[in-house]
């Protein structure tokens, strides 16, 4: 599977959500979202939380990183990489 | 060994220069850990014995863990690790005489020695290589592998120049220089001696300077130069904040240099901590070994997998408590810990608020008054959570006292 197939739109939303619901606002694709300040440690378990229940995916402990999360991009290559 | 001496100095020239020799097979890497073991006997005589101890049992551990052992198995084994965790900084044993000496003899007053000197006055070094011994065990577990044989793990784990004060530099890093060892090119001489000129420069002279100054907050309530108007507690509490930074950070960069020579490339330790605009980002600077170890190792798995917004509030707090359980099992480290678990706490729901404006936090930190508003904040947090360890950490009353007479009160 391919990262381009995965639906991006769970991730869209949840990053919408917290920047107050403003689509117009989330940054690109393949823009650092640590660096614009959408994601850090605190928000990272309930991303990976999302990201096991939205794709049906495992997240070992060795993936618990921002870097690993760092993008929409990142995270739907990822998602690509462990189904 | 006084780590500022010519005894320590004649040891690190000796040393470098017997790595740098063309050893046939192992005989670098047997030097280098003979030159270890040898650097915490000169601390104490105990030292390399608790250290195989500890280093062998974590490399067990970590073996088992490799192997997809339970985390019953791994707790029975991994628990005595703990004890050199916590009980050297118990009173009474603090470590030997000689160490308890040379902290004091560092550090030039005994209430600074709380600060960062009790990072020495320790039973030589054990909780870093202890904290080293379980991060290779955690990271065996997640990872079902080791990055270094068990030869190579004690050089590792008993590698001189991280014995006194860190870093708690992680396995994977010192594997990835570890080839170059005793191979060190013209640009690491030079970029070597630069940082342990900048090193001493900070430890010596600036540290030195700024623990000069900051006589009337470690002689509280006990000496003629006690601090008894406001601005000599304030000009005090500035200067014991630099202090802190300046031993530390240059006893890192004496780390670093040191490796370096021997062509082992460390992790920085430091990054401007005291210009950061907020707390989080005060721990994207300071001792980075110890934060990485504190997210990964114990923030991160008390999140776990939840999308409860109350429990990385929680994780933060009992995280940061046990970071000022590590630096030494007392009210004042405890609170300390405690006030920087909240304070991360705080700003994380201010980070929180501020994201659902999204256009206005954009605004503000793109702003340099707000930037420089936020880092004189953030700098006096910091610099008040030290009240509580440089005077007594023991004994809260005196730190107590202390901030009536910075703020004026009583």
């Amino acid at each position: 599977m391919s990262a381009a197939s995965v639906d991006r739109e769970p991730l869209r939303s949840h990053f919408t959500a917290l920047i107050g619901g403003r689509r117009e606002l989330l940054p690109a694709d393949d823009v650092s979202l640590v660096d614009e300040g959408i994601l850090d440690s605190f928000g990272l378990a309930e991303l990976v939380t999302l990201v096991e229940r939205a794709y049906g995916v495992k997240v070992p402990d060795k993936d618990l990183s921002l870097a690993t999360f760092d993008s929409i991009d990142k995270i739907a290559a990822y998602v690509a990489a462990r189904r | 060994m006084d780590l500022i001496s010519l005894r320590a100095a004649l040891f690190v020239a000796a040393a470098v220069v017997l790595v740098a020799l063309p050893w046939p097979g192992p005989g670098r890497r047997l030097l280098l850990l003979a030159a270890n073991l040898a650097f915490l006997w000169s601390f104490d005589p105990l030292a390399p014995g608790i250290f195989l101890a500890v280093s062998l049992l974590g490399w067990l551990a970590a073996r088992r863990a490799a192997a997809g052992a339970s985390l019953g198995e791994l707790l029975l084994l991994g628990a005595p690790l703990l004890v050199p965790l916590f009980l050297p900084k118990l009173p009474g044993l603090s470590g030997s005489a000689t160490a308890a000496a040379g902290a004091d003899a560092a550090a030039g007053a005994s209430g600074v020695s709380n600060v960062v000197g009790a990072r020495m006055a320790m039973f030589i070094g054990a909780s870093y290589f202890t904290l080293r011994a379980l991060h290779v065990v955690l990271d065996a577990r997640r990872n079902r592998r080791l990055h270094l044989g068990l030869f190579d793990f004690l050089v590792y784990n008993s590698f001189f120049p991280m014995t006194v004060a860190g870093p708690i530099e992680r396995a994977d890093n010192f594997a990835l220089s570890y080839e170059r060892l005793g191979r060190a090119t013209r640009e690491d001489w030079a970029a070597g001696l630069t940082r342990i000129f900048q090193g001493l420069l900070k430890k010596v002279v600036l540290g030195g300077i700024a623990l000069a100054w900051s006589v009337p907050i470690t002689s509280f309530g006990t000496g003629p130069f006690s601090a008894s108007t406001w601005s000599q507690a304030w000009l005090a509490l500035y200067a014991i904040t630099l202090y802190a930074y300046f031993d530390f950070a240059g006893y890192s960069d004496m780390s670093i240099g040191v490796a370096r020579l021997m062509g082992l490339r460390l992790a920085e330790n430091f990054d401007n901590p005291y210009l950061r605009p907020s707390i989080a980002e005060f721990w994207r600077g300071w001792h980075l070994s110890l934060s990485f170890w504190i997210r990964d190792y114990l923030f991160l798995p008390m999140c776990g997998r939840s999308a409860s917004a109350v429990r990385p509030h929680l994780a933060a707090l009992g995280s940061m408590t046990l970071c000022g359980l590590w630096h030494a099992p007392n009210p004042g480290w405890v609170l300390w810990g405690l006030l920087h678990g909240a304070g991360l706490s705080v700003h994380q729901a201010w980070t929180v608020w501020l994201r659902k404006r999204f256009a206005l936090k954009k605004k503000l930190a793109a702003s340099i008054p707000v930037r420089v508003v936020a880092t004189a904040l953030t700098f006096h947090f910091v610099a008040l959570t030290w009240v509580f360890v440089a005077i007594d950490p023991w004994r809260l009353g005196p730190s107590v006292r202390y901030l009536g007479v910075l703020f004026g009160i009583g």
